[in-house]
């Protein structure tokens, strides 16, 4: 199999677990995104891709071949740091030849490369600058130039933009994206910022609790999340219990039932979890309670300029929907309101 | 302030009382106790000076600059070299040697590793010169150790004579004033993120390359401190030529002493000390005045 | 407060008459002139060296006095003789000492910038039993107190009969690894002179003894600055001979045989003796009766004697007594060996050239 290849990798120091059960496959080509929260051994996952970190576990083939083992500094990936970890004694230009310095090429061929790079990157005249004196999304793209002079099978992105104002960090994704996709090479990126990973993405992985929760398209993540997890996790969600009651029926603590896709594995009498999504809660001025319209009373309202969040508490749980403001129907904390929570937008979760 | 109002009702008392003293003059006050230490060792150093142009007999009245025509005299030359030779290749030694254990240091994990290893560093420093002479007497003494194994291996059929020449004084030199090296070089390298180390190595760079063209370079600033503290402690160095030189070596400091006790002559003694003082202080300027740009990029980006 | 003063003075009490006590049991014959206690309540200070003189000074010299006098004696034990120099130059006109004993040449530094009193000899009756060239100093400043003698060193083990001439240290049969002293010391200006008429010259024609002493350098393993190195380096079979070195410095250890050192004063050519002094300084602390009395209680023929016998200085008293048995040995010096071979300092002739001495000898053996 081409591209990049996890088998049962794992990472254990000594008895504690930062990593297990790694299967992945990450095609040619693709961006792909390690998402998780902190703790969770996306970065360990990262570091022993990059042979920093020893397996405990598992293999690793690139192209087929066992890579598990090699020292990093043969395995001829790009990665770029948390911190950069720009050379402070050399110049921009001496940081993007060193890969280049160090494979023995020559110094024509390295000067011509790390002026082809510094094209790329918009940073021609800045050569012979110390790395010092250069802006933090300059010091960026010098290390993204870095990572990928020596033309590396893979490119590593270890939280990038983490030290980057938000502004900043938004324009880059788009940059180091359209980067990406222009030399078409394979780079997997670890963030804990799942906006940065919609935004970049081909391929989401998200890891929790040590191990890898689901794998898909940004989207796919979003709209279908394969359990509680990784609903939680990514985005903002209403998830609430309820029980099932059959045919595509599911009773909520309140006693209301709701109609939702019919999901075959479910007994009846099985206690589930519900996902949905704030958007697609639609509020309407009190009105009789019919099939998936619910009753339910404000309990908090939050306008902030762009988008309005009302909390509303129905029939026994708490429902967060957001609209714009021409959606809004002028709400506030007390009134009554109706609810209506379309069938296509709910996620049966298995608990 | 125009918008204390805001932050304060007015009338309010203030949160402290008025302080009369200004904050600089606060600092100065905080400065005092160790201005006046310093204050006395210039002082004692001025005196010094003073003394150098003085005539023997009359040191604060007289003032001659015979003291330091004398130091022109091939006898004073020779020892002022052998005694920038002998600093300066014993800070090349201590450097070379406290590189690795510095790296070692600054990559221990363990505190309790590193607190150890810091003792082991710190000895020559808690150990009495005099207690140590008598180690170095035992282990490479004509009789000593060493000489009886080689002996005993045939190696040699005369005692090899490592003390009471240079190269006894180089050991001592380099010895006492190891842990001057590795202090900062361990404490400079310890400022060299392990990810520097990382990226070179993703970037191609094997161990031994990382190490030559990544943390050596990076630790420069603290190499050279290292070096600068060895040379400046070795050149006015006295018991260590005076113990494990069997006063064979006549560097400069032991000159001084001489001058002192028996001959009693304090101009000559004080000219020799300035002439130590002024020429240290120009290496170590010369050292900075070279280093300096690459010193300040490094702290620039740090 | 008055508590915590009175139980820590109480504690010196004690502390100083068991002292006493002691002292009184080891030297009986100090009852003979035991009862006159003339000088009870009263306080003198010394200043001496720091090594094993001084601290036989305090043994036989101080305590002694104390036991016979009711005085009491606080010894300052201090380095060198040129640290007691910088030490007395420092205090000026106010000096803490009634007493201090040190080398000819830092009693002349101490007269020359007068701060010395002249003392009256005829406060001193045992002078009267000093040979007239020990009697006196520094230009009359000092009071001769015992005579620092150089001999020759030797190891035991591989110089089976003591030299009789200094031409042995230039005997590489007889003795292969050999030290001399340190070119700031006395000894290697008499050493100079040594060589000098070994090679046919005097002090007034060194260059032959320059060259004679060249011969010794591929030989000499150390300029031993520090005694109980050198102590050492006989203990491990390193050294075979060696000196001008007083054995006033390896009292302990020439009597330990596991160090197999040996000093003899046999040699032909004599031997050299420098002359520790007395000295009183002016505007003295303490009382002058009291300083004269010590002065002359260091100059009993029993204190001299003791001296000698304790650490291997030679008595300046010709009527110094020295036991049957300590007369036997080839280091304890009596008066009549003193007067037949020692020779004394030309203090003033070398104070012309010992900066161009010390020089050659430090060049001439610089490794």
């Amino acid at each position: 199999m081409s591209g990049l290849v996890l088998e049962n990798v794992g990472k254990h120091y000594g008895s504690a677990c930062a990593v297990t059960d790694v299967n992945l496959h990450l095609p040619e080509g693709k961006l792909v995104c390690f998402l998780g929260p902190s703790g969770c051994g996306k970065t360990t996952l990262l570091r022993m891709i990059a042979g920093l970190e020893t397996l405990s576990d598992g293999e690793i083939r690139l192209d087929g071949q066992d890579i598990g083992h090699t020292p990093a500094h043969q395995r001829n990936f790009g990665m770029v740091f948390q911190s950069l970890a720009l050379f402070p004694h050399m110049t921009v230009g001496e940081n993007i030849a060193y890969p280049l310095r160090l494979r023995g090429v020559s110094k024509v061929d390295q000067q011509a490369r790390v002026t082809e790079l510094l094209q790329l990157i918009q940073l021609q005249e800045m050569v012979d600058r110390p790395v010092a004196k250069l802006s933090g999304g300059q010091r960026q793209r010098v290390a993204i130039a870095r990572a990928i002079a020596a033309r590396p099978k893979l490119l590593l992105l270890d939280e990038p933009l983490s030290a980057l104002d938000a502004k900043l960090r938004e324009s880059m994704q788009i940059e180091i994206r359209q980067l990406q996709q222009r030399l078409n090479i394979t780079t997997i990126l670890v963030t804990h910022d799942q906006r940065e990973a919609m935004t970049m993405a081909d391929i989401v992985v998200v890891l929790g609790e040590h191990r890898v929760q689901q794998v898909g398209t940004p989207i796919e993540i979003y709209r279908n999340p394969a359990n509680a997890f990784v609903a939680d996790f990514i985005g903002s969600g209403n998830i609430f219990p309820a029980t099932a009651l059959g045919s595509g029926r599911v009773g909520l603590p309140g006693g209301a039932a709701l109609q939702v896709p019919i999901c075959e594995s479910i007994q009846a009498g099985a206690s589930i979890k519900l996902l949905v999504r704030p958007e697609d809660l639609q509020l309407s001025l009190p009105q009789a309670s019919a099939g998936n319209c619910l009753p339910g009373t404000v309990t908090f309202v939050r306008d902030s300029g762009a988008t309005v969040e009302t909390t509303i508490e129905c029939s026994g749980v708490s429902l967060t929907a957001l609209s714009t403001p021409c959606q809004s129907i002028g709400l506030s904390i007390g009134n009554p309101v109706s609810v209506t929570i379309p069938a296509a937008a709910c996620r049966v979760l298995t608990a | 302030m125009a918008h204390s109002t805001l932050t304060r009702p007015v009338g309010a008392a203030p949160l402290r009382p008025a302080k009369t003293i200004s904050p600089s003059a606060r600092a100065w006050l905080f400065l005092t106790p160790s201005m006046l230490f310093l204050g006395v060792l210039i002082a004692a150093s001025l005196l010094v000076l003073r003394m150098s142009v003085g005539t023997k007999g009359a040191e604060w009245s007289g003032f001659s600059l015979a003291s330091y025509a004398q130091l022109l005299e091939p006898y004073y030359l020779k020892s002022l070299l052998l005694t920038l030779r002998l600093a300066l290749v014993s800070a090349l030694i201590a450097v070379l040697l406290a590189t690795p254990v510095g790296y070692c240091m600054s990559r221990l994990q363990s505190p309790l590793l590193r607190r150890v290893f810091l003792a082991a560093v710190l000895m020559p420093l808690l150990v009495n010169l005099l207690l140590q002479s008598y180690g170095w007497l035992v282990i490479l003494g004509p009789g000593g150790m060493l000489n009886q194994a080689l002996l005993g291996l045939g190696l040699i059929d005369r005692p090899v004579m490592l003390l009471y020449n240079q190269t006894g004084v180089l050991m001592g030199l380099v010895q006492t004033a190891f842990p001057l090296a590795v202090l900062p070089i361990a404490s400079a390298m310890r400022g060299v993120a392990r990810s520097y180390e990382e990226a070179a190595a993703t970037l191609g760079a094997s161990r031994l390359q990382v190490f030559r063209q990544v943390v050596l370079p990076m630790s420069l600033p603290g190499i050279i401190t290292g070096a600068t503290l060895v040379f400046a402690y070795n050149a006015s160095s006295f018991v260590v030529p005076l113990l494990l030189g069997g006063r064979r070596v006549p560097m400069l400091a032991v000159m001084v002493h001489d001058q002192i006790a028996p001959l009693m002559n304090w101009p000559a003694a004080s000219a020799a000390g300035v002439v130590l003082i002024v020429t240290t202080l120009a290496i170590m300027t010369f050292s900075e005045f070279v280093t300096g740009r690459r010193r300040r990029i490094l702290e620039a980006s740090q | 407060m008055s508590e915590h003063d009175f139980s820590r003075r109480q504690f010196i009490k004690t502390v100083g008459a068991a002292s006493v006590a002691a002292a009184a049991l080891s030297f009986p014959f100090i009852k003979a002139s035991a009862g006159d206690m003339q000088f009870q309540g009263k306080t003198l200070r010394l200043l001496t060296w720091s090594d094993d003189t001084g601290l036989a000074a305090l043994r036989n010299i101080a305590a002694t006095f104390e036991a016979k006098t009711g005085a009491k004696v606080i010894a300052d034990r201090t380095g060198s003789t040129s640290e007691m120099v910088a030490k007395l130059k420092a205090a000026g006109d106010r000096p803490q000492y009634d007493i201090i004993t040190l080398a000819g040449v830092g009693a002349e530094g101490l007269a020359s910038a007068g701060l010395l009193e002249k003392p009256d000899l005829n406060r001193i009756p045992n002078l009267r039993d000093v040979p007239a060239q020990y009697q006196t100093g520094a230009g009359g400043h000092g009071i001769g107190y015992l005579l620092w003698c150089n001999s020759l060193i030797y190891s035991t083990r591989t110089v089976t009969e003591a030299p009789d001439s200094y031409a042995a240290l230039w005997d590489k049969d007889m003795a292969p690894n050999i030290f001399l002293p340190p070119p700031n010391w006395t000894e290697a200006m008499d050493l100079i002179i040594i060589a000098a008429k070994l090679a046919g010259g005097d002090e007034h024609n060194v260059e032959p003894g320059f060259k004679l002493l060249e011969k010794l350098k591929d030989r000499v393993i150390t300029l031993g600055e520090n005694p109980n190195q050198i102590a050492e380096l006989f203990r491990t079979g390193s050294l075979d001979m060696g000196g001008l070195y007083a054995p006033a410095f390896f009292p302990k250890q020439i009597r330990d045989p596991s160090y197999g050192l040996g000093a003899t004063f046999g040699m032909k050519e004599g031997f050299y003796t420098d002359l520790m002094l007395s000295v009183m300084p002016k505007h003295r602390p303490g009382d002058t009766d009291l300083a004269y009395a010590f002065i002359d209680h260091s100059l009993d023929p029993l204190v001299q004697g003791k001296m000698a016998e304790d650490i291997f200085n030679g008595p300046v008293n010709a009527k110094a007594i020295i036991s049957a048995e300590a007369r036997k040995s080839p280091y304890i010096l009596t008066p009549e060996q003193i007067s037949e071979k020692a020779i004394m300092h030309d203090n003033a002739f070398l104070a012309t050239v010992h900066d161009q001495w010390i020089r050659r000898y430090t060049e001439i053996f610089s490794s």
